[in-house]
């Protein structure tokens, strides 16, 4: 997608809109003085006023945008994408140290595509999608506790408050459309902004956070209403006179409170708010959808309505040019009830995601879009409760699709039992050097001056899994 | 009874209640009660609608407690009872366990994830744990066990269908005078990691840990007195800063102008900015003495009731203050807003900080001199309540667990600022806490009865009695009822539980004959009957969910019928806590599970935090003691925890940056001896925060401005050392509040109750549901503008009122709720069909401040989410001062800006004529300073640019009407016989008219004055500069 501003649904008014702020976008970003901290080694800004418009990468890639698909909660991996015969031959048994006794998989396992990958029944969709899966089966972290590992997942740590890999990646590569946020968050978690965070990056790259249909986790369909998107007593030309005046007013008090972040914040969020006025909509808009596509994602109804939904804005997002895209599901945390509570969750998620890897398949956008999927842990293959399973940070699964990755590949392996990864172990860290390297960024070049030292998403850590990618 | 024939029925049962309405939903008339009273029409209407919703489960993942840390576990012996021989073990295999597996885990096992009564049968520990009526098995006596009770039909009937056979009782017998050997491996262990008495020893070195020094005084002889003379600074605060300033080798910061202090001493202390006159008034005093202009200001906002709403809520935010349980059934706890009013009222009266946690912890123990006192004390015990529950948790033993764990982590948080909870399933992993300490504490709080309410219902498993208040409400928050209204619910009650019974008798005579079938001794008797049980199964389950139904409803009813007295006044209650009859201590849950306690724990306090800690007396709950010993200049933490947040608040950062947190994974303190010195000086004024407020108010650290300085900033990037002042993004509550107060639209009384508690008690299920409560309960003035009409009005309801579904407007006199002195007033609570409503609906439609909207969990108004307002389910010490790009749409385009955008306008032009004072009035009035020149140049040409835009667009609108009109009256004149009435409604309003006027003489109208004023008043509105405190 090189000319993501030729989309349709953006069309409106663009060139007005951009005649119309053209004067303004250098003053708004002068102020960044904190800009000042983001290091040589990334990309040039194409808009040297402008850290948001996009740059160019470390090196050239497929892989342009990210959908970040996270499962919070810790989705069980042994019973999804982690195939253990021996888990279920040594059901029963106990688990040794661990304690419990192991739980084989109440679900069947069977072969797919051409690549033979090895999938669970409870996704017959994506299982058609086999030949595009990169399966990540040796992934671990290192907290088992939900909110610690869910911001782990996102910023590499749990211990400071750092930017989010979202953040991260706009920084390092702007994004393609001014008039959306580079990167939105849809229904992240009330309480915690680990998710879209910029913590020390400068305000423009914090994640948006746009709540459609409720917390995650809460089930009904998607609800693709933005309030607050119109004024009812401006036109469009006097709310940008008045927004002139508001970003000149607040210009001045920038230059009287020189590196003051919440006014640049404001600032930043001012242009963003006023074009997303007309964009946001139309992007939201999904009757422009034909009803084939809508029950393709299972966004017409039923248990998959609300992710499908979402799965659908995701794609419309990054079709206009969106950077990074998380859709976020909640309801993983199976402590009660595999045989339960699971397959009803697979069922909301299965179909979207099948319909979403097609989808942008068909319209050309796979390869330049990755699609990534994770919990923040996985979940033991023994059981204290006879039926349940808890929680499991030594080992899980995440996939990969499209944006440059190898295709039907199962990479890495978890023990016999799938209690910790042992082949080829991919650490959260490594799991983002390999999402920023597919983004053409070097997770070491990828750094931000704060405190005086060089910050980087990985910290010190962080090793590239080359095999995956094709 | 299926939903068609409850709903067919309910009519015939109460005709001049119910109409069934066309869309399914039944609707509910007040007419026969002949008042307006919301609640108890959601209550029936929601018995019936919300089956239709089904009860989608959610994982409460964000409040998941357990720590599973797999990897530090190991075996370890099990303990206690004898090893189970292999003979033992042979027989239960054979004879006990089949008969376990096939009568009983189906309603009794974590296997089948129902654990009925609080019973499962699937691990020996879990039966000698027992479940809500105790023990399964008595070791000591095993006929006095209820498992061989229960089996033998005495007292207790299990398994219902039919007695086990006398053989298989035999064995049981056998197997239990045994002492029920039970070889069923349940890999109990206990973490491998554990906390030594060294490591506790070392712990007890941590800085936070040490005894304050003997007085303040001393710190300033020891700290400061060598440096004195040195020393630029005269104020002890200051001392200390500069102090550090110094060793650290950061800047001294430039003094902020008098506005920016005076407008930082506004938000801090009364959470709204000053007016205009206010200004003046300050700048006046200040230009004579600044020390005497801030000491007479602080005086005059502490004296200020807006002061405790301010501080309040800041104490709301760190002990989790909401309405309603939160998670998946969310009730609401109509009684919360007590403690709200409760806080402020303390904030406001300077409470010693001491007694004000005592209240809080023991205020059902303390004695008191009066009745009011007595009502404060028990309602101040509401902090231990209302937590959020997981009201549908099956396990009873797990609710009760939880319940208390919740209670740990809050008070230790907020009161002592370290993590006790983190020691639930295993000893701590970074403090030098112990699992004992935990369930030590857990013992002491598990001896008090916490009464939170609730209403019985499909989902409810978990409902308490609430506490009577001794002195009753003025204003009760519910109406009155008509002993006749009383008696017809009580009579329904009763109607639906004669109901129950009946059902009840069909359904244990249809279970009977299945099993019991005469002649049915073969196995293959069964299958004959294949399709009939299948059929039964059916009608089982519809049974059974009609049973749940009525129980729903007859909780509902109840619990509304719970609220009044015999007589039909409301009770005046609260929640809050009660001592439990006989004190005890709590047992060690091995990993925290409740189905493996282990040994008994003495109930005692946290011993990292004291060595030689009070003894508390067998007969005693630990309670008071508990208190006594938190409350008190000797605990360590107490004092540092609370003054670091008063600092926090004032200054903008901590100390300490972690206000929750003074262990070893919290921040360490910037300021150490400045802390000391503040806890002391906490202290010795008797604990008031009102003086501690005022110290640190009046210090210079509290004045410092803004500066750029490349050294300081390298050296200190989070600014510990204050080189220059933190800004703060004004928080939610003070954003809304001064968005009214520049409208001049706030209203400073406060309102009596809340929202929630006019909807009285019920149970809501989700967020949704909640939403139509509230506007069912509050709604709605009778009159709604168009706008607010098409966003909020559903069919049920028409402008005019025309509609007949609706109900008729109640007598007014004989509504306490319709008084004139209520606040409530306005909102019509009968127009209870308004169902479809948006968030900011709720929000705009209350005047009041902002501490005052409703509280309920997962849905907050939008005008709290959106600026970061505390997570209420959260412990929230720092709050999130995010700027994002929906703030932006609000602040551009959210109606309530707009409205005061308006409200502003107008009370400018009022003022100044619109004159050129007009520019300096608003300034003053939303930024509290006068405008720059060239900002007065900024702003006249805005107002001249707005001027040409508006008056331009009110042309080419006027052409474009005369054009129209022409064209009509060119039409009109053809059809005039036919369209004579739509030529009368063709006359311009009189704004219009106004502007065509005008619009010929090329004056500026006052209407086009008035559109460019709204239009600068809302610019002003949103810069950056309304939204911070510098």
């Amino acid at each position: 997608m090189n000319e993501p501003t030729q989309s349709p649904i953006l069309a409106s008014r663009r060139q007005w809109l951009q005649n119309a702020t053209s004067g303004f976008g250098f003053l708004a970003f002068a102020g960044l003085s904190t800009w000042a901290n983001a290091s040589p080694m990334i990309g040039l800004p194409q808009d040297p006023g402008n850290p948001l418009s996009p740059r160019e990468p470390h090196f050239p890639t497929k892989a342009k945008h990210v959908i970040f698909l996270t499962m919070a909660g810790a989705p069980s991996h042994v019973d999804m994408f982690d195939y253990k015969p021996n888990l279920k031959r040594d059901n029963g048994k106990a688990a040794g140290r661990a304690g419990g006794s192991l739980m084989g998989s109440p679900f069947s396992f069977s072969q797919h595509g051409e690549s033979g990958l090895w999938l669970s029944e409870l996704f017959p969709n994506l299982a058609k999608q086999a030949d595009r899966l990169c399966l990540l089966n040796s992934m671990h972290g290192d907290s088992p506790n939900h909110p610690t590992a869910q911001t782990q997942l996102h910023t590499g740590n749990f211990q400071f408050v750092r930017p989010s890999l979202g953040a991260w990646t706009l920084y390092g590569l702007g994004t393609d459309n001014s008039s959306l946020p580079g990167f939105v968050s849809l229904n992240p978690p009330a309480g915690n902004t680990s998710s879209y965070r910029n913590a020390f990056l400068p305000a423009v790259f914090q994640g948006t956070k746009l709540n459609l249909g409720g917390n995650p986790g809460r089930g009904g369909a998607a609800s693709s209403r933005v309030p607050d998107i119109t004024n009812p007593m401006l036109n469009d030309q006097q709310q940008r006179k008045q927004l002139d005046f508001v970003q000149r007013l607040n210009q001045r008090q920038s230059e009287q409170l020189p590196e003051h972040p919440g006014v640049e914040g404001v600032i930043q969020s001012y242009e963003l708010a006023f074009r997303m006025q007309d964009s946001l909509p139309e992007l939201l808009d999904l009757s422009q959808e034909t009803s084939e596509t809508m029950q393709m994602y299972g966004a017409t109804g039923g248990r998959s309505a609300r992710f499908g939904t979402q799965c659908l804005i995701a794609r419309r997002m990054v079709e206009a040019g969106v950077r990074f895209v998380e859709v976020q599901s909640g309801g993983w945390d199976h402590h009660n009830s595999i045989t339960n509570q699971l397959p009803p969750k697979c069922e909301e998620i299965d179909q979207p995601i099948a319909a979403l890897i097609q989808d942008l398949a068909q319209r050309g956008l796979l390869d330049e879009t990755l699609i990534v999927w994770s919990g923040e842990f996985g979940r033991t293959p023994f059981t204290r409760n006879g039926v349940g399973r808890d929680h499991n940070n030594r080992g899980f699964s995440a996939f990969m699709v499209g944006g440059g990755v190898k295709g039907g590949l199962r990479y890495g392996a978890t023990d016999e039992h799938g209690i910790a990864a042992v082949e080829k172990p991919m650490h959260i860290h490594d799991f983002h050097a390999t999402i920023l390297h597919l983004l053409g960024l070097d997770h070491k070049r990828l750094t931000y001056r704060y405190a005086g030292r060089d910050f980087r998403l990985t910290d010190v850590h962080g090793v590239i899994a080359h095999e995956i990618i094709a | 009874m299926s939903m068609h024939r409850l709903k067919s029925r309910l009519p015939q049962i109460f005709p001049e209640l119910f109409s069934v309405s066309s869309d399914s939903v039944i609707s509910f008339s007040w007419n026969a009660f002949g008042l307006r009273f919301a609640p108890l029409a959601l209550a029936l209407t929601m018995g019936v609608s919300t089956l239709a919703t089904a009860a989608v489960a959610q994982d409460e993942m964000m409040s998941e407690q357990k720590d599973e840390m797999m990897s530090e576990m190991a075996d370890s012996p099990p303990k206690e009872r004898p090893p189970v021989t292999a003979e033992q073990a042979a027989f239960f295999e054979s004879k006990i366990r089949p008969v376990l597996v096939t009568n009983c885990y189906s309603c009794h096992s974590q296997q089948s994830g129902r654990s009925e009564g609080g019973l499962d049968v699937d691990s020996a520990a879990a039966l000698l744990n027992g479940g809500e009526s105790g023990p399964a098995i008595d070791l000591e006596d095993f006929e006095s066990g209820l498992l061989w009770k229960a089996i033998n039909y005495d007292g207790l009937e299990m398994p219902p269908q039919d007695p086990l056979p006398p053989h298989v009782i035999e064995d049981f017998k056998v197997w239990l005078s045994q002492g029920a050997p039970d070889p069923r491996v349940t890999n109990v262990v206990r973490g491998a990691y554990r906390v030594t008495p060294e490591a506790i020893e070392k712990g007890r070195e941590f800085w936070s840990l040490q005894p304050l020094p003997e007085s303040s005084v001393a710190i300033l002889t020891k700290v400061v007195q060598p440096h004195a003379s040195g020393l630029q600074a005269s104020k002890p605060i200051d001392q200390f800063v500069e102090l550090q300033r110094e060793q650290q080798g950061v800047s001294t910061p430039p003094t902020a102008d008098s506005y920016t202090v005076f407008r930082r001493l506004c938000f801090d202390l009364l959470g709204v900015p000053p007016t205009a006159e206010q200004v003046d008034w300050f700048q006046g005093l200040w230009a004579q003495d600044p020390e005497a202009a801030m000491s007479t200001a602080v005086d005059y906002m502490l004296a200020s009731p807006k002061f405790g709403e301010r501080w309040g809520r800041h104490w709301l935010d760190i002990v989790r203050y909401a309405e309603s349980t939160g998670r998946e059934v969310n009730m609401p706890y109509p009684q919360a807003w007590r403690y709200r009013d409760y806080v402020i009222d303390s904030f406001n009266n300077d409470k010693p900080y001491d007694r004000f946690l005592k209240e809080q912890l023991v205020g059902d123990l303390l004695p008191s001199q009066t009745r009011a006192q007595k009502q404060e004390q028990l309602i101040a015990t509401g902090y231990l309540a209302m937590g959020p529950k997981t009201l549908n948790e099956r396990n009873p033993r797990q609710f009760e667990a939880d319940l208390i764990d919740e209670q740990i982590d809050v008070t230790t948080r907020a009161f002592l600022g370290i993590s006790v909870a983190c020691a639930r399933c295993h000893d701590h992993k970074f403090e030098a806490i112990t699992q004992e300490d935990y369930y030590a504490l857990a013992g002491i709080f598990g001896n008090m009865a916490t009464q939170f309410g609730g209403v019985n219902s499909q989902r409810t498993r978990h409902t308490t009695n609430l506490i009577e208040l001794p002195l009753a409400d003025e204003q009760p928050a519910m109406p009155a009822l008509k002993p006749e209204q009383l008696a017809a619910m009580n009579e329904r009650i009763s109607e639906l539980n004669s109901e129950i019974r009946e059902l009840r008798r069909e359904f244990a005579q249809s279970r009977r004959p299945n099993r019991n079938r005469p002649g049915n001794g073969n196995s293959g008797g069964n299958n004959t009957a294949g399709g009939n049980s299948n059929q039964t199964g059916m009608e089982q389950q519809q049974r059974q969910q009609t049973l749940q139904r009525l129980n729903a409803q007859v909780g509902s009813l109840q619990g509304l019928v719970d609220c009044y007295d015999k007589d039909g006044n409301p009770r005046t209650l609260c929640m809050g806590v009660q001592p439990k009859p006989r004190s005890t201590d709590a047992r060690l849950l091995e990993r925290g599970e409740v189905n493996q306690p282990g040994a008994t724990i003495p109930r005692g306090f946290v011993s990292l935090l004291d060595k030689s800690p009070p003894k508390i007396k067998r007969d005693s709950s630990g309670r008071m003691e508990f208190a006594n010993w938190v409350a008190n200049a000797e605990n360590p933490l107490t004092a540092r925890v609370m003054a670091n947040r008063v600092w926090q608040h004032l200054i903008g950062e901590g100390i300490v940056r972690t206000p929750e947190d003074f262990g070893v994974t919290g921040s360490r303190p910037s300021h150490p001896e400045l802390l000391d010195y503040l806890a002391l000086r906490l202290i010795e004024n008797k604990w008031s925060i009102k003086s501690l407020i005022k110290e640190i108010a009046l210090s210079d650290a509290y004045r410092i401005g803004w500066q750029v300085d490349a050294i300081a900033r390298d050296k200190d990037p989070e600014n510990l050392y204050l080189w220059r002042s933190h800004p703060q993004r004004i928080q939610s509550e003070s954003l809304r509040d001064s968005l009214l107060w520049v409208g001049g639209t706030l209203d400073l009384d406060r309102p009596h109750g809340s929202l929630v508690a006019q909807a009285g008690p019920l149970e809501l299920g989700r967020g949704q549901q909640l939403t139509q409560l509230l506007v069912r309960a509050a709604m709605a003035r009778p009159q709604m503008d168009a706008a607010e009409g098409d966003e909020m009005m559903s069919d049920s309801m028409n402008k005019d009122g025309s509609n007949d579904a609706r109900p008729a407007r109640p007598n007014r006199e004989n509504s306490p709720l319709m008084a004139d002195d209520n606040p409530f007033r306005r909102r019509d609570l009968a127009n209870a069909n308004v169902v479809a409503i948006n968030e900011a609906t709720v929000n705009r439609s209350f005047d009041y401040r902002s501490v005052y909207l409703p509280v309920v969990r997962d849905l907050l108004p939008r005008s709290m989410e959106l600026f970061d307002a505390a997570e209420p389910s959260m412990v929230i010490g720092v709050r999130e001062q995010s700027n994002t790009a929906p703030q932006a749409l609000f602040m551009m385009n959210n109606e309530l800006v707009r409205q005061q955008a308006v409200a502003l306008a107008e009370r400018t032009l009022e003022k100044t004529g619109g004159s050129s004072q007009a520019i300096d009035y608003v300034f003053k009035t939303a930024f509290s300073r006068p405008p720059a020149p060239d900002e007065v140049a900024q702003c006249t040409a805005f107002i001249a640019e707005m001027t040409d835009e508006f008056g331009a667009a009110a042309r080419a609108r006027d052409a474009e009407r005369a054009a129209e009109q022409e064209r009509r009256q060119r039409r009109d004149a053809r059809n005039r016989r036919a369209q004579r009435e739509r030529n009368n409604s063709n006359e311009a309003t009189p704004a219009e008219a106004q502007t065509q006027a005008n619009s010929a003489s090329n004056e500026i109208s006052p209407e086009l004055q008035r559109q460019v004023m709204i239009a600068f008043c809302h610019a002003i509105l949103a810069t950056a500069e309304f939204r911070y405190r510098n």
